[in-house]
């Protein structure tokens, strides 16, 4: 009798939780980290059909402090989905102090980008809204697909022989 | 800008382009002193609130801010835009 009480409060309370019972059939579904509207489906799929060489990310993740770093892995999971050039390398900043101090950051998300071209690019943070399409720019810049300039800035570029570090800040707004 | 300043790096191996999202990195934006974006810095030591209105003027504006990072006898600080780019 008393087992039988015990089996009947522990239904009740799986019951209560919410926890479906081993025969219900029901699916545990957890939401999406992302969920990117139509535009943005479509703009990822534009622009990587026009990756024709294959790119590298480096995604760096370090404590749990940061922020935004679980909906950058999802991105980057659809954007490597449209195209086979495209392909992601997970590292953790906590294990790599060297590493942290080239980023000169403990924390990501940062990608880092690598590719036939060469050009040292890196992006911190989520890009999402405004941010998405410069940064998949950037995937493209990467694998060497060319923008135009003027001949005088190319010149310039060409001949500079001092290290130079750009940084843009940006939000997505 | 961001592009652009990829644009630039991919011009060159001595450009390293980093762009930062103040929403996940708020202790750069403090450092940088960033109060509206874009911001631009160039080797820390000069910097332009904004943007130029065209890409042509934004793009001239960009090699100047390399010239004047790269030239020790101007002081740090706020790039001089010339009245004509």
């Amino acid at each position: 009798m008393r087992a039988w009480t015990a089996v009947i409060l522990i239904s009740a309370t799986l019951v209560l939780a919410g926890c479906p019972s081993r025969d219900d059939g029901a699916k545990s579904v957890s939401a999406p980290v992302i969920q990117l509207g139509e535009e943005a489906t479509s703009l990822i799929t534009r622009k990587m059909i026009l990756l024709t060489r294959p790119v590298v990310i480096h995604l760096y993740r370090g404590s749990g402090k940061e922020k935004n770093t679980d909906k950058v892995e999802a991105l980057l999971e659809i954007v490597a989905g449209a195209s086979d050039n495209l392909s992601v390398v997970k590292h953790d900043l906590a294990e790599d102090p060297d590493l942290r101090r080239e980023l000169t950051s403990d924390h990501g998300p940062i990608m880092v980008f690598e590719g036939p071209s060469e050009a040292r690019i890196s992006y911190y943070g989520y890009p999402e809204r405004k941010e998405l399409s410069p940064f998949l720019d950037g995937i493209l810049i990467s694998s060497g697909s060319t923008t135009p300039l003027t001949d005088r800035s190319r010149d310039f570029l060409g001949g500079l022989d001092r290290e130079v570090g750009f940084k843009v800040f940006v939000t997505p707004d | 800008m961001v592009r652009l300043a990829y644009t630039f790096a991919a011009g060159s191996r001595m450009i390293d382009a980093r762009v930062i999202g103040i929403h996940e990195f708020p202790e750069e934006g403090k450092k940088y002193e960033v109060v509206l974006v874009p911001k631009t810095w160039v080797n820390d030591r000069v910097f332009l609130d904004g943007a130029a209105p065209t890409k042509g003027m934004m793009e001239r504006a960009y090699v100047l801010m390399i010239q004047q990072a790269l030239d020790d006898t101007i002081p740090p600080g706020k790039f001089r835009m010339p009245e004509k780019l």
